[in-house]
Protein backbone atom coordinates (compact mmCIF):
# COMPACT_ATOMS: atom_id res chain seq x y z
CA UNK A 1 0.00 0.00 0.00
CA UNK A 2 2.91 2.31 0.74
CA UNK A 3 3.79 2.23 -2.97
CA UNK A 4 0.29 3.36 -3.95
CA UNK A 5 0.46 6.16 -1.38
CA UNK A 6 3.73 7.41 -2.82
CA UNK A 7 2.35 9.74 -5.55
CA UNK A 8 0.17 11.46 -2.95
CA UNK A 9 3.12 11.81 -0.59
CA UNK A 10 5.23 13.30 -3.38
CA UNK A 11 2.71 15.96 -4.53
CA UNK A 12 1.99 16.98 -0.95
CA UNK A 13 5.70 17.18 -0.19
CA UNK A 14 6.39 19.24 -3.32
CA UNK A 15 3.38 21.56 -3.28
CA UNK A 16 2.42 21.82 0.39
CA UNK A 17 5.29 20.95 2.74
CA UNK A 18 8.22 22.27 0.70
CA UNK A 19 6.51 25.67 0.17
CA UNK A 20 5.89 25.93 3.93
CA UNK A 21 9.56 25.30 4.66
CA UNK A 22 10.60 27.70 1.91
CA UNK A 23 8.20 30.37 3.20
CA UNK A 24 9.81 30.25 6.63
CA UNK A 25 13.31 30.59 5.16
CA UNK A 26 12.26 33.27 2.67
CA UNK A 27 10.76 35.35 5.48
CA UNK A 28 14.28 35.66 6.88
CA UNK A 29 15.84 36.61 3.54
CA UNK A 30 16.42 39.82 1.64
CA UNK A 31 15.03 38.83 -1.78
CA UNK A 32 13.71 40.69 -4.81
CA UNK A 33 13.59 37.83 -7.30
CA UNK A 34 16.19 39.54 -9.48
CA UNK A 35 19.43 39.38 -7.55
CA UNK A 36 20.45 36.32 -5.51
CA UNK A 37 18.74 36.48 -2.15
CA UNK A 38 20.71 37.10 1.04
CA UNK A 39 19.94 35.31 4.27
CA UNK A 40 19.58 37.80 7.13
CA UNK A 41 17.85 35.87 9.90
CA UNK A 42 14.72 36.31 12.00
CA UNK A 43 15.91 39.77 13.10
CA UNK A 44 14.79 41.24 9.77
CA UNK A 45 11.16 40.60 10.60
CA UNK A 46 10.92 43.00 13.55
CA UNK A 47 11.50 46.36 11.81
CA UNK A 48 9.14 45.25 9.01
CA UNK A 49 6.36 44.30 11.42
CA UNK A 50 6.78 47.61 13.21
CA UNK A 51 6.62 49.72 10.03
CA UNK A 52 3.65 52.01 9.50
CA UNK A 53 2.03 50.25 6.47
CA UNK A 54 2.25 46.87 8.20
CA UNK A 55 0.87 48.20 11.48
CA UNK A 56 -2.02 49.71 9.52
CA UNK A 57 -2.65 46.40 7.70
CA UNK A 58 -2.60 44.53 11.02
CA UNK A 59 -5.13 47.02 12.36
CA UNK A 60 -7.39 46.45 9.34
CA UNK A 61 -7.09 42.67 9.62
CA UNK A 62 -8.08 42.91 13.28
CA UNK A 63 -11.01 45.16 12.33
CA UNK A 64 -12.12 42.39 9.94
CA UNK A 65 -12.70 40.25 13.02
CA UNK A 66 -15.66 42.50 13.83
CA UNK A 67 -17.68 40.39 11.38
CA UNK A 68 -17.23 37.31 13.58
CA UNK A 69 -20.00 37.97 16.18
CA UNK A 70 -22.46 38.64 13.34
CA UNK A 71 -21.42 35.40 11.64
CA UNK A 72 -22.20 33.52 14.85
CA UNK A 73 -25.43 35.22 15.90
CA UNK A 74 -27.35 35.59 12.64
CA UNK A 75 -26.59 32.11 11.20
CA UNK A 76 -27.52 30.59 14.56
CA UNK A 77 -30.82 32.45 14.58
CA UNK A 78 -31.50 31.51 10.97
CA UNK A 79 -30.68 27.85 11.60
CA UNK A 80 -32.92 27.93 14.67
CA UNK A 81 -35.99 29.32 12.88
CA UNK A 82 -35.50 27.00 9.87
CA UNK A 83 -34.73 23.87 11.92
CA UNK A 84 -38.02 22.09 11.17
CA UNK A 85 -38.31 19.36 8.57
CA UNK A 86 -41.00 21.19 6.61
CA UNK A 87 -40.56 21.75 2.88
CA UNK A 88 -40.37 25.51 3.28
CA UNK A 89 -37.63 25.27 5.89
CA UNK A 90 -35.65 22.82 3.74
CA UNK A 91 -35.90 25.13 0.74
CA UNK A 92 -34.87 28.14 2.82
CA UNK A 93 -31.78 26.27 4.09
CA UNK A 94 -30.89 25.14 0.57
CA UNK A 95 -31.14 28.60 -0.98
CA UNK A 96 -29.42 30.33 1.94
CA UNK A 97 -26.34 28.25 1.13
CA UNK A 98 -26.12 29.49 -2.46
CA UNK A 99 -23.79 32.48 -1.78
CA UNK A 100 -21.39 30.10 0.00
CA UNK A 101 -20.85 27.91 -3.09
CA UNK A 102 -20.48 30.94 -5.34
CA UNK A 103 -16.85 31.86 -5.95
CA UNK A 104 -15.58 34.82 -3.95
CA UNK A 105 -14.81 36.73 -7.14
CA UNK A 106 -18.36 36.27 -8.48
CA UNK A 107 -19.68 37.32 -5.06
CA UNK A 108 -17.47 40.39 -5.22
CA UNK A 109 -18.71 41.14 -8.75
CA UNK A 110 -22.35 40.87 -7.68
CA UNK A 111 -21.78 43.31 -4.83
CA UNK A 112 -19.66 45.63 -6.94
CA UNK A 113 -22.73 46.08 -9.14
CA UNK A 114 -24.78 46.93 -6.05
CA UNK A 115 -22.30 49.06 -4.13
CA UNK A 116 -20.33 50.92 -6.80
CA UNK A 117 -20.38 54.60 -5.91
CA UNK A 118 -21.36 55.88 -9.35
CA UNK A 119 -23.20 53.14 -11.19
CA UNK A 120 -24.15 50.83 -8.32
CA UNK A 121 -27.77 49.87 -7.88
CA UNK A 122 -27.99 51.00 -4.25
CA UNK A 123 -26.91 54.56 -4.97
CA UNK A 124 -29.25 54.68 -7.97
CA UNK A 125 -32.14 53.72 -5.73
CA UNK A 126 -31.06 56.11 -2.98
CA UNK A 127 -30.87 58.91 -5.54
CA UNK A 128 -34.54 58.29 -6.27
CA UNK A 129 -35.56 59.06 -2.68
CA UNK A 130 -36.75 62.66 -2.37
CA UNK A 131 -34.88 64.65 0.27
CA UNK A 132 -35.89 67.90 1.92
CA UNK A 133 -32.94 69.87 0.54
CA UNK A 134 -33.21 68.31 -2.91
CA UNK A 135 -29.70 66.82 -2.84
CA UNK A 136 -29.77 63.14 -3.80
CA UNK A 137 -28.61 60.69 -1.14
CA UNK A 138 -25.27 59.18 -2.12
CA UNK A 139 -23.18 56.87 0.01
CA UNK A 140 -19.52 56.30 -0.89
CA UNK A 141 -19.84 52.55 -0.19
CA UNK A 142 -16.49 51.62 -1.72
CA UNK A 143 -14.50 54.87 -1.67
CA UNK A 144 -15.56 56.30 1.69
CA UNK A 145 -12.63 56.04 4.07
CA UNK A 146 -14.77 54.87 6.94
CA UNK A 147 -17.34 52.92 4.94
CA UNK A 148 -15.23 50.83 2.53
CA UNK A 149 -14.10 48.22 5.04
CA UNK A 150 -17.62 47.92 6.42
CA UNK A 151 -18.89 47.29 2.87
CA UNK A 152 -16.28 44.57 2.35
CA UNK A 153 -17.27 42.96 5.64
CA UNK A 154 -20.95 43.15 4.67
CA UNK A 155 -20.06 41.06 1.63
CA UNK A 156 -18.18 38.46 3.69
CA UNK A 157 -21.16 38.37 6.04
CA UNK A 158 -23.47 37.76 3.07
CA UNK A 159 -21.32 34.88 1.84
CA UNK A 160 -20.86 33.34 5.30
CA UNK A 161 -24.44 33.54 6.60
CA UNK A 162 -25.88 30.41 5.00
CA UNK A 163 -22.54 28.63 5.22
CA UNK A 164 -22.27 28.85 8.99
CA UNK A 165 -26.01 28.32 9.36
CA UNK A 166 -25.36 24.82 7.93
CA UNK A 167 -23.01 24.11 10.86
CA UNK A 168 -25.68 25.18 13.34
CA UNK A 169 -28.32 23.28 11.40
CA UNK A 170 -26.30 20.07 11.74
CA UNK A 171 -25.91 20.63 15.50
CA UNK A 172 -29.61 21.43 15.98
CA UNK A 173 -30.63 18.33 14.03
CA UNK A 174 -28.79 16.23 16.59
CA UNK A 175 -30.20 18.05 19.60
CA UNK A 176 -33.03 16.26 21.36
CA UNK A 177 -36.31 18.06 20.70
CA UNK A 178 -37.95 16.77 23.92
CA UNK A 179 -36.26 19.34 26.17
CA UNK A 180 -37.47 22.26 24.05
CA UNK A 181 -40.92 20.67 23.92
CA UNK A 182 -41.01 20.32 27.70
CA UNK A 183 -39.91 23.92 28.20
CA UNK A 184 -42.60 25.08 25.81
CA UNK A 185 -45.29 23.06 27.58
CA UNK A 186 -44.15 24.57 30.89
CA UNK A 187 -44.99 27.94 29.41
CA UNK A 188 -41.38 29.15 29.14
CA UNK A 189 -40.80 32.14 26.87
CA UNK A 190 -39.10 31.64 23.51
CA UNK A 191 -35.96 33.22 24.94
CA UNK A 192 -35.90 30.90 27.96
CA UNK A 193 -36.58 27.90 25.75
CA UNK A 194 -33.65 28.87 23.56
CA UNK A 195 -31.35 29.46 26.54
CA UNK A 196 -32.22 26.26 28.39
CA UNK A 197 -32.94 23.80 25.61
CA UNK A 198 -31.10 24.98 22.50
CA UNK A 199 -28.00 26.91 23.50
CA UNK A 200 -26.29 23.97 25.30
CA UNK A 201 -26.51 21.88 22.13
CA UNK A 202 -24.98 24.54 19.86
CA UNK A 203 -22.43 26.09 22.23
CA UNK A 204 -19.60 23.98 20.82
CA UNK A 205 -20.64 24.80 17.28
CA UNK A 206 -20.74 28.51 18.12
CA UNK A 207 -17.12 28.33 19.25
CA UNK A 208 -16.23 26.40 16.09
CA UNK A 209 -17.94 28.94 13.84
CA UNK A 210 -16.22 31.74 15.73
CA UNK A 211 -12.76 30.33 15.05
CA UNK A 212 -13.51 29.35 11.43
CA UNK A 213 -14.91 32.76 10.54
CA UNK A 214 -12.00 34.45 12.32
CA UNK A 215 -9.53 32.42 10.25
CA UNK A 216 -11.42 33.34 7.07
CA UNK A 217 -11.46 37.03 8.04
CA UNK A 218 -7.69 37.03 8.54
CA UNK A 219 -7.19 35.58 5.03
CA UNK A 220 -9.66 37.98 3.35
CA UNK A 221 -8.39 38.86 -0.13
CA UNK A 222 -10.57 38.03 -3.19
CA UNK A 223 -13.48 40.31 -2.28
CA UNK A 224 -11.07 43.18 -1.66
CA UNK A 225 -9.62 42.67 -5.15
CA UNK A 226 -12.99 43.10 -6.83
CA UNK A 227 -14.47 45.73 -4.52
CA UNK A 228 -11.78 48.16 -3.40
CA UNK A 229 -8.27 47.00 -4.43
CA UNK A 230 -7.07 47.83 -0.93
CA UNK A 231 -8.27 51.44 -1.13
CA UNK A 232 -9.34 54.11 -0.44
CA UNK A 233 -5.98 55.34 0.92
CA UNK A 234 -5.17 51.83 2.09
CA UNK A 235 -8.25 51.64 4.28
CA UNK A 236 -9.07 48.10 3.09
CA UNK A 237 -5.44 46.97 2.88
CA UNK A 238 -5.37 43.88 5.09
CA UNK A 239 -2.34 41.73 5.87
CA UNK A 240 -3.20 39.29 3.10
CA UNK A 241 -3.65 42.12 0.60
CA UNK A 242 -0.41 43.85 1.63
CA UNK A 243 1.50 40.58 1.33
CA UNK A 244 0.21 40.03 -2.19
CA UNK A 245 0.88 43.63 -3.18
CA UNK A 246 4.44 43.50 -1.83
CA UNK A 247 5.22 40.39 -3.87
CA UNK A 248 3.28 40.78 -7.08
CA UNK A 249 2.33 44.43 -7.54
CA UNK A 250 5.46 46.33 -6.59
CA UNK A 251 8.74 46.69 -8.42
CA UNK A 252 11.19 45.37 -7.54
CA UNK A 253 9.14 42.74 -5.72
CA UNK A 254 10.07 42.54 -2.04
CA UNK A 255 9.71 38.77 -1.76
CA UNK A 256 11.26 38.47 1.69
CA UNK A 257 8.89 41.07 3.11
CA UNK A 258 5.92 39.44 1.37
CA UNK A 259 6.90 36.04 2.78
CA UNK A 260 7.18 37.53 6.25
CA UNK A 261 3.65 38.96 6.02
CA UNK A 262 2.31 35.73 4.50
CA UNK A 263 3.89 33.84 7.38
CA UNK A 264 2.08 36.11 9.84
CA UNK A 265 -1.25 35.44 8.05
CA UNK A 266 -0.49 31.72 8.04
CA UNK A 267 0.34 31.63 11.76
CA UNK A 268 -2.75 33.61 12.77
CA UNK A 269 -5.05 31.56 10.57
CA UNK A 270 -3.40 28.26 11.60
CA UNK A 271 -3.89 29.10 15.28
CA UNK A 272 -7.59 29.76 14.64
CA UNK A 273 -8.01 26.67 12.42
CA UNK A 274 -6.13 24.50 14.91
CA UNK A 275 -8.49 25.65 17.64
CA UNK A 276 -11.42 25.01 15.28
CA UNK A 277 -10.25 21.44 14.70
CA UNK A 278 -10.13 20.77 18.43
CA UNK A 279 -13.58 22.27 18.87
CA UNK A 280 -14.88 20.27 15.89
CA UNK A 281 -13.64 17.10 17.58
CA UNK A 282 -15.38 17.89 20.81
CA UNK A 283 -18.64 18.71 19.10
CA UNK A 284 -21.54 16.25 19.01
CA UNK B 1 -42.19 36.27 13.64
CA UNK B 2 -39.76 33.57 12.61
CA UNK B 3 -41.36 33.39 9.18
CA UNK B 4 -40.77 37.12 8.70
CA UNK B 5 -37.16 36.72 9.80
CA UNK B 6 -36.63 33.84 7.36
CA UNK B 7 -38.09 35.85 4.50
CA UNK B 8 -35.97 38.91 5.33
CA UNK B 9 -32.79 36.82 5.43
CA UNK B 10 -33.65 35.04 2.16
CA UNK B 11 -34.40 38.37 0.50
CA UNK B 12 -31.03 39.66 1.70
CA UNK B 13 -29.24 36.53 0.41
CA UNK B 14 -31.03 36.07 -2.92
CA UNK B 15 -31.97 39.67 -3.74
CA UNK B 16 -28.46 40.61 -4.93
CA UNK B 17 -28.43 37.64 -7.37
CA UNK B 18 -31.82 38.61 -8.76
CA UNK B 19 -30.93 42.30 -9.04
CA UNK B 20 -27.72 41.51 -10.89
CA UNK B 21 -29.49 39.00 -13.15
CA UNK B 22 -31.99 41.77 -13.93
CA UNK B 23 -29.16 44.15 -14.91
CA UNK B 24 -27.42 41.55 -17.04
CA UNK B 25 -30.36 39.97 -18.81
CA UNK B 26 -32.69 42.89 -19.56
CA UNK B 27 -32.24 45.88 -21.87
CA UNK B 28 -32.85 49.47 -20.65
CA UNK B 29 -36.54 49.05 -21.54
CA UNK B 30 -36.80 46.07 -19.23
CA UNK B 31 -37.19 43.39 -21.92
CA UNK B 32 -35.33 40.08 -21.62
CA UNK B 33 -32.19 39.92 -23.75
CA UNK B 34 -29.17 37.68 -24.18
CA UNK B 35 -27.10 40.38 -25.92
CA UNK B 36 -25.07 41.26 -22.84
CA UNK B 37 -24.49 37.62 -21.94
CA UNK B 38 -23.28 36.99 -25.49
CA UNK B 39 -20.94 39.98 -25.24
CA UNK B 40 -19.53 38.75 -21.92
CA UNK B 41 -18.97 35.27 -23.36
CA UNK B 42 -17.30 36.42 -26.58
CA UNK B 43 -15.79 39.90 -26.18
CA UNK B 44 -15.22 39.38 -22.46
CA UNK B 45 -13.81 35.92 -23.31
CA UNK B 46 -15.78 34.24 -20.55
CA UNK B 47 -16.62 31.24 -22.74
CA UNK B 48 -13.05 29.91 -23.05
CA UNK B 49 -12.56 30.64 -19.34
CA UNK B 50 -15.64 28.54 -18.52
CA UNK B 51 -14.17 25.66 -20.53
CA UNK B 52 -10.80 25.95 -18.78
CA UNK B 53 -12.34 26.31 -15.31
CA UNK B 54 -14.72 23.35 -15.60
CA UNK B 55 -12.06 21.08 -17.09
CA UNK B 56 -9.45 22.12 -14.53
CA UNK B 57 -11.88 21.71 -11.62
CA UNK B 58 -12.87 18.22 -12.82
CA UNK B 59 -9.23 17.18 -13.18
CA UNK B 60 -8.36 18.66 -9.78
CA UNK B 61 -11.25 16.76 -8.15
CA UNK B 62 -10.17 13.50 -9.83
CA UNK B 63 -6.51 14.01 -8.90
CA UNK B 64 -7.35 14.87 -5.28
CA UNK B 65 -8.97 11.42 -5.04
CA UNK B 66 -6.31 9.61 -7.07
CA UNK B 67 -3.52 11.05 -4.91
CA UNK B 68 -5.50 11.39 -1.71
CA UNK B 69 -7.44 8.12 -1.35
CA UNK B 70 -4.47 5.69 -1.34
CA UNK B 71 -2.51 8.05 0.89
CA UNK B 72 -5.45 8.41 3.27
CA UNK B 73 -5.98 4.63 3.46
CA UNK B 74 -2.28 4.13 4.11
CA UNK B 75 -2.34 6.70 6.92
CA UNK B 76 -5.60 5.34 8.34
CA UNK B 77 -4.21 1.78 8.50
CA UNK B 78 -0.67 2.62 9.57
CA UNK B 79 0.32 2.34 13.21
CA UNK B 80 2.80 3.71 15.71
CA UNK B 81 5.27 6.38 14.77
CA UNK B 82 4.50 6.37 11.01
CA UNK B 83 0.92 7.24 11.79
CA UNK B 84 1.81 10.03 14.22
CA UNK B 85 4.29 11.64 11.84
CA UNK B 86 2.04 11.31 8.78
CA UNK B 87 -0.93 12.80 10.60
CA UNK B 88 1.19 15.62 12.00
CA UNK B 89 2.55 16.55 8.57
CA UNK B 90 -0.91 16.41 6.99
CA UNK B 91 -2.30 18.63 9.73
CA UNK B 92 0.54 21.13 9.30
CA UNK B 93 -0.07 21.22 5.56
CA UNK B 94 -3.83 21.60 6.07
CA UNK B 95 -3.56 24.43 8.57
CA UNK B 96 -1.41 26.69 6.40
CA UNK B 97 -3.67 28.39 3.85
CA UNK B 98 -2.48 28.09 0.26
CA UNK B 99 -2.87 31.86 -0.14
CA UNK B 100 0.07 32.26 2.24
CA UNK B 101 2.24 30.05 0.07
CA UNK B 102 1.92 31.98 -3.18
CA UNK B 103 5.49 33.27 -3.25
CA UNK B 104 7.27 29.98 -2.53
CA UNK B 105 4.79 28.04 -4.71
CA UNK B 106 5.43 30.40 -7.57
CA UNK B 107 9.19 30.18 -7.02
CA UNK B 108 9.04 26.38 -7.12
CA UNK B 109 6.81 26.40 -10.22
CA UNK B 110 9.22 28.67 -12.08
CA UNK B 111 12.16 26.49 -11.07
CA UNK B 112 10.59 23.32 -12.51
CA UNK B 113 9.08 25.13 -15.50
CA UNK B 114 5.45 24.78 -14.43
CA UNK B 115 4.57 28.48 -14.44
CA UNK B 116 2.08 29.50 -17.11
CA UNK B 117 1.05 25.87 -17.72
CA UNK B 118 -2.16 23.99 -17.00
CA UNK B 119 -0.15 21.40 -15.05
CA UNK B 120 1.23 24.17 -12.87
CA UNK B 121 -2.30 25.37 -12.27
CA UNK B 122 -3.60 21.90 -11.41
CA UNK B 123 -0.89 20.19 -9.31
CA UNK B 124 -0.78 22.57 -6.30
CA UNK B 125 -4.58 22.40 -6.12
CA UNK B 126 -4.47 18.60 -6.33
CA UNK B 127 -2.18 18.52 -3.30
CA UNK B 128 -4.91 19.17 -0.75
CA UNK B 129 -4.06 17.97 2.75
CA UNK B 130 -7.52 18.90 4.03
CA UNK B 131 -9.14 16.49 1.58
CA UNK B 132 -6.69 13.76 2.64
CA UNK B 133 -7.48 14.28 6.33
CA UNK B 134 -11.20 14.14 5.56
CA UNK B 135 -10.67 10.80 3.78
CA UNK B 136 -8.47 9.49 6.61
CA UNK B 137 -11.40 9.99 8.95
CA UNK B 138 -13.80 8.31 6.51
CA UNK B 139 -11.44 5.31 6.14
CA UNK B 140 -10.96 5.10 9.90
CA UNK B 141 -14.69 4.34 10.10
CA UNK B 142 -14.39 1.27 7.84
CA UNK B 143 -15.13 -1.74 10.11
CA UNK B 144 -11.94 -3.59 11.07
CA UNK B 145 -13.82 -6.90 10.89
CA UNK B 146 -14.51 -6.33 7.19
CA UNK B 147 -10.81 -5.77 6.52
CA UNK B 148 -9.85 -8.82 8.60
CA UNK B 149 -12.39 -11.01 6.80
CA UNK B 150 -10.99 -9.92 3.41
CA UNK B 151 -7.44 -10.63 4.62
CA UNK B 152 -8.41 -14.14 5.79
CA UNK B 153 -10.04 -14.70 2.39
CA UNK B 154 -6.60 -14.12 0.92
CA UNK B 155 -7.08 -10.61 -0.47
CA UNK B 156 -3.90 -8.67 -1.08
CA UNK B 157 -3.49 -5.27 0.61
CA UNK B 158 -4.21 -3.52 -2.69
CA UNK B 159 -7.36 -5.63 -3.17
CA UNK B 160 -8.53 -4.76 0.34
CA UNK B 161 -8.14 -1.08 -0.54
CA UNK B 162 -9.97 -1.49 -3.86
CA UNK B 163 -12.72 -3.92 -2.87
CA UNK B 164 -13.32 -3.09 0.81
CA UNK B 165 -12.07 0.39 1.68
CA UNK B 166 -13.15 2.31 -1.42
CA UNK B 167 -16.74 0.96 -1.54
CA UNK B 168 -17.25 1.49 2.21
CA UNK B 169 -16.07 5.08 1.97
CA UNK B 170 -17.95 5.82 -1.27
CA UNK B 171 -20.14 8.62 0.16
CA UNK B 172 -17.09 10.40 1.60
CA UNK B 173 -15.27 9.99 -1.71
CA UNK B 174 -18.11 11.63 -3.65
CA UNK B 175 -18.29 14.42 -1.06
CA UNK B 176 -14.55 15.02 -1.45
CA UNK B 177 -14.90 15.05 -5.26
CA UNK B 178 -17.74 17.58 -5.23
CA UNK B 179 -15.95 19.84 -2.76
CA UNK B 180 -12.70 19.51 -4.72
CA UNK B 181 -14.50 20.67 -7.85
CA UNK B 182 -16.17 23.60 -6.10
CA UNK B 183 -13.02 24.85 -4.39
CA UNK B 184 -10.98 24.61 -7.59
CA UNK B 185 -13.70 26.32 -9.62
CA UNK B 186 -13.71 29.21 -7.12
CA UNK B 187 -9.92 29.46 -6.70
CA UNK B 188 -8.59 32.90 -7.51
CA UNK B 189 -5.16 33.73 -6.11
CA UNK B 190 -3.16 30.80 -7.43
CA UNK B 191 -4.57 31.01 -10.99
CA UNK B 192 -3.98 34.76 -10.87
CA UNK B 193 -0.33 34.28 -9.98
CA UNK B 194 0.64 31.20 -11.98
CA UNK B 195 -1.08 32.12 -15.27
CA UNK B 196 0.64 35.24 -16.50
CA UNK B 197 -0.09 34.69 -20.17
CA UNK B 198 -3.66 35.80 -20.82
CA UNK B 199 -4.30 32.89 -23.21
CA UNK B 200 -5.33 30.53 -20.39
CA UNK B 201 -7.65 32.09 -17.85
CA UNK B 202 -10.03 30.63 -15.30
CA UNK B 203 -13.48 32.13 -14.68
CA UNK B 204 -12.54 34.09 -11.52
CA UNK B 205 -9.48 35.55 -13.27
CA UNK B 206 -11.53 36.48 -16.35
CA UNK B 207 -14.21 38.03 -14.16
CA UNK B 208 -11.63 39.99 -12.17
CA UNK B 209 -10.19 41.25 -15.48
CA UNK B 210 -13.65 42.46 -16.48
CA UNK B 211 -13.85 44.67 -13.36
CA UNK B 212 -11.59 47.13 -15.17
CA UNK B 213 -14.09 47.50 -18.01
CA UNK B 214 -17.00 47.44 -15.61
CA UNK B 215 -18.10 51.07 -15.73
CA UNK B 216 -18.00 51.02 -19.54
CA UNK B 217 -20.20 47.94 -19.88
CA UNK B 218 -22.13 47.40 -16.67
CA UNK B 219 -24.71 45.05 -18.17
CA UNK B 220 -22.17 42.68 -19.73
CA UNK B 221 -20.31 42.60 -16.40
CA UNK B 222 -23.56 41.73 -14.62
CA UNK B 223 -24.27 38.96 -17.11
CA UNK B 224 -20.71 37.66 -16.60
CA UNK B 225 -21.15 37.59 -12.81
CA UNK B 226 -24.35 35.55 -13.15
CA UNK B 227 -22.90 33.15 -15.72
CA UNK B 228 -19.82 32.62 -13.52
CA UNK B 229 -22.09 31.56 -10.65
CA UNK B 230 -24.10 29.04 -12.70
CA UNK B 231 -21.80 25.95 -12.83
CA UNK B 232 -21.17 25.91 -9.08
CA UNK B 233 -24.86 26.56 -8.34
CA UNK B 234 -25.95 23.67 -10.61
CA UNK B 235 -23.45 21.27 -9.03
CA UNK B 236 -24.55 22.41 -5.57
CA UNK B 237 -28.23 21.75 -6.24
CA UNK B 238 -27.43 18.34 -7.76
CA UNK B 239 -25.25 17.32 -4.83
CA UNK B 240 -26.72 19.41 -2.01
CA UNK B 241 -26.41 16.78 0.71
CA UNK B 242 -22.75 16.12 -0.08
CA UNK B 243 -21.87 19.80 -0.05
CA UNK B 244 -23.58 20.83 3.16
CA UNK B 245 -22.83 17.68 5.14
CA UNK B 246 -19.25 17.62 3.87
CA UNK B 247 -18.60 21.21 4.72
CA UNK B 248 -20.06 21.10 8.18
CA UNK B 249 -18.15 17.92 8.98
CA UNK B 250 -14.89 19.68 8.32
CA UNK B 251 -13.94 18.70 4.78
CA UNK B 252 -12.84 22.23 4.00
CA UNK B 253 -11.38 25.08 5.93
CA UNK B 254 -13.08 28.34 6.86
Amino acid sequence: MAALALPGILVLAAFALLPIARLIVLAMEEADGLRPSVFVGPARMLPLLGSAPVMQAIEHSLLCLLVVPFLVAVPLLFAFVTRSGSRGAKLARAFAFLPAVTSTVAVGAVWRLLLDDDSGLLNRWLAGIPTWDGDPIRVAWLTGEGVALVSVLLVTFWRGLGYYAAFFGAALAQASPSLAEAARLDGASALTTFRVATWPSVRGTAALVMTLSAAAAIRLFDEIWVLTSGGPLGRTTTLAWLSWETAFASFPPRLGDAACLALLVAVLSAVALGAARRLGRGRA
Amino acid sequence: MSRVFTIVILAFLLGPFLAVAWIGFTDPEGAFTLDFAARALTVGRLLPALGVSCAVAAVVAALQLAFGAPLAWWVATSTGRTRTIARGLLLAAALVPQESLLVPLFEISVKVGLDDTLLGLVLPQAANAFAVLFLVEAFAAVPKSLVEAARIDGCSEVDIFRKVALPSAAPALSTAAVLGFLSSYAAFMWPLVVLRDASIRTVPVALADLVGAFSADRRAFAAAAVIAAVPSAVLYFLAQKHVRVGISSGAVKG
